[in-house]
């Protein structure tokens, strides 16, 4: 039976490529449909890698597996979008042999947050890393609680877990592991009130005291220590000792210096989680920092260029999930220049019908300033517009469309730098029109 | 005269944009020169509910929740005399949960957990308003009552969730003329925002 199901697996592998599909899931469904325990059967002899969490876990395996790559490692990884079970047998049945053996010394994994509990069992990784939990999709997965809880229960003893410290609440994961924490020392971009409103955490995961910060880098990331007991962030294995947005590089542990994607802090954590968790891999610090340094960034999540000599920011955006926004908020908010904004989607959700846009209140859209216009596009533009009004910016700045063409003319002949704070279904269709010139 | 309005464990009854729900009185008690304060209290506060003209709380994780609960329960009393007092009331998400026989006990109702979510999206006519209500519910309890609405004198709770007030310009008017004499209130892009939600969902169908 089980090599039936894996035969039947490779057999639906060649036909999706037959058929010119790109669909990834594909041949896990079908083998999921023949065996429902296929993702048992695999026989894995090399070591595995997930990382799980909201946001970043793609460009944080990219980068573990990309690096992993260039040091002539034999590694395998789910590439983006294909995180859930169906994803990993996928990639199981292209890589395994007949009997199910899957002999690559390294199988790096993007996990689905909500998935864990079918793919941690069968996999058994031996780390696991975790970025961040934020508010995402709630329709799907409530609040972080809810993550927080789906993830935790599936984590067993011998996990070696890779956490991020800088943010207090994913020290909720605190158990009795093995655990490797990074973060970031305090640089020149930190700040020392909140710039934030609806956080996920503000209070002691051990006693519920209210946390105070030294100085925060981003929503609830900072260091922390509580107001009541001795719980505080404290210090970090892996720590970044300097930052430079200019140059876009980083040192870590005073030692070893790494450049990075853009000059987002996301980009920032990407890198340092992806350094810390090849660290425990036996490969020299400088030859990980080196070879992380030389990777390609994704211009899809952060693109850069001129339109009518005007600078242009492309920043990609999940709609519900109001941290990656957030992010684009405080970048917005560190250019001090004349700025018009552009905001829309095509789609609130690709996955399900709901049109909930309860979200576009937890974005503190009240961090743009000295804004020339604000355009807002798309089927719900006057529900970005009402949002925009009552984050303080004034009616007659803010312009409405329905298309990404129909508001052309309007980005024109607007001032400033032009920052496109999109979902990811809308990146492509505003670089076609104004990227081109 | 100055406008009080306390929002209740602002720091972690701070779900699904209900913040926005304060930005929106905030927006047009300015807009109409108004005095107003903006009370921030949490667990660490001792509450006097005779203090504030309007008393504004929203949802939060089960554990925040039982916090709120447990702080909140020594002014049952008060908050019993001021809904009876007419004081305005502006409860939104699982926060209703806490008004249930089975928590403060101050309406009848009980709320019951579910093995399953509820997720739905809300466009619906309720008796106070002639236009529909337009609203989310994202929750694993269920009210043991017919409607997702408690109107009671002042006291106006829901279990939508969400920026209430952003989203139903007839809900802003109600509560305003409840809270204050107002002049203008500015709702064009509401409005707007309004029917091009309920316009947006018929052509999906």
């Amino acid at each position: 039976m089980k090599y039936i199901s894996i035969l039947f697996g490779k057999l639906a592998i060649i036909l999706t490529k037959l058929l010119n599909k790109k669909g990834t899931n594909l041949p896990g469904v079908v083998s999921k449909k023949i065996n429902k325990n296929i993702l048992s059967k695999f026989n894995i002899k090399g070591t595995v890698i997930a990382v799980t969490g909201s946001s970043g876990k793609g460009s944080i395996t990219s980068l573990i597996s990309n690096t992993l790559i260039k040091l002539n490692e034999d590694v395998i990884h789910n590439t983006y979008g294909s995180n859930l079970d169906t994803g990993i047998i996928s990639l199981f049945l292209k890589h395994c042999d007949l009997k199910g053996n899957i002999n690559s010394k390294y199988i790096v994994l993007e996990v689905d947050e909500r998935y864990t509990k079918y793919i941690f069992k069968d996999t058994k990784p031996k780390y696991v890393l975790i970025n961040n939990l934020s508010r995402d999709q709630p329709p799907r997965n409530m609040h972080f609680d809810f993550v927080f809880d789906a993830i935790n229960k599936n984590i067993t003893k011998d996990m070696h877990l890779i956490i991020n410290k800088d943010d207090p609440y994913l020290r909720k994961f605190i158990t009795n592991n093995k655990v490797t924490y990074y973060g970031i020392e305090d640089t020149k971009y930190s700040y020392k009130e909140s710039l934030f409103k609806n956080l996920n955490i503000t209070r002691c995961p051990l006693c519920n005291s209210k946390l105070n910060y030294k100085h925060y880098f981003f929503e609830t990331l900072g260091n922390y220590s509580c107001t009541k007991c001795n719980f505080k962030r404290g210090d970090v294995e892996y720590k970044l000792t300097d930052l430079n947005f200019d140059n876009l590089t980083m040192i870590i542990n005073n030692k070893y210096k790494v450049n990075f994607g853009f000059d987002m802090l996301f980009s920032v954590y990407n890198v340092l989680g992806a350094y810390t968790l090849l660290s425990q891999l036996n490969i020299k610090k400088s030859e990980i920092a080196n070879t992380i340094s030389s990777l390609e960034t994704n211009k899809k999540i952060f693109n850069k260029y001129k339109f009518n000599n005007r600078s242009v920011f492309v920043l990609n955006n999940k709609n519900e999930n109001a941290t990656t926004f957030n992010q684009s908020m405080l970048y917005i908010n560190r250019d001090n220049n004349l700025k018009t904004i552009v905001i829309g989607w095509k789609e609130i959700s690709r996955r399900y019908k709901y049109d909930d846009i309860s979200w576009l209140y937890d974005i503190d859209f009240n961090l743009m300033n000295n804004i020339d216009k604000v355009i807002c596009v798309g089927v719900h533009k006057y529900t970005i517009a009402n949002r925009i009004k009552y984050a303080g910016i004034d009616e007659d700045k803010i312009l409405v469309f329905d298309t990404l063409n129909d508001s052309y003319s309007a980005i024109k002949d607007s001032n400033g730098n032009i920052y496109a704070v999109v979902n990811f279904d809308y990146v492509e269709p505003f670089n076609a029109l104004i990227g081109g010139n | 005269m100055n406008i009080v309005i306390a929002h209740l464990y602002y720091d972690i009854l701070n779900l699904y944009g209900e913040s926005g729900n304060i930005d929106v009185l905030e927006y047009h008690l300015k807009d109409n020169n108004i005095k107003y304060t903006i009370k921030k209290l949490t667990l660490e506060d001792k509450l006097n509910f005779d203090e504030y003209d309007l008393v504004y709380m929203g949802s939060g994780t089960e554990n925040n929740q039982a916090y709120a609960l447990n702080h909140l329960k020594q002014y049952k009393e008060d908050i019993k005399k001021n809904i009876d007092n007419n004081k305005l009331f502006l409860i939104t998400g699982n926060s209703i949960e806490l008004f249930g026989k089975d928590a403060l006990n101050i309406f009848e109702f009980t709320s019951e957990k579910q093995d399953k979510r509820t997720v739905l999206e809300i466009n619906t006519k309720i008796d106070q308003f002639d236009s529909n209500i337009l609203g989310f519910i994202n929750q694993q309890t269920k009210l043991n009552k017919d409607t997702e609405f408690i109107i009671n004198k002042n006291f106006i709770g829901t279990h939508l969730l969400g920026p209430i007030l952003a989203r139903n310009p007839e809900v802003l008017k109600y509560l305003f003329n409840k809270l204050t004499i107002i002049k203008k209130l500015n709702l064009s892009l509401d409005e707007k925002a309004y029917k091009e939600y309920i316009n947006f969902k018929e052509n999906v169908k």
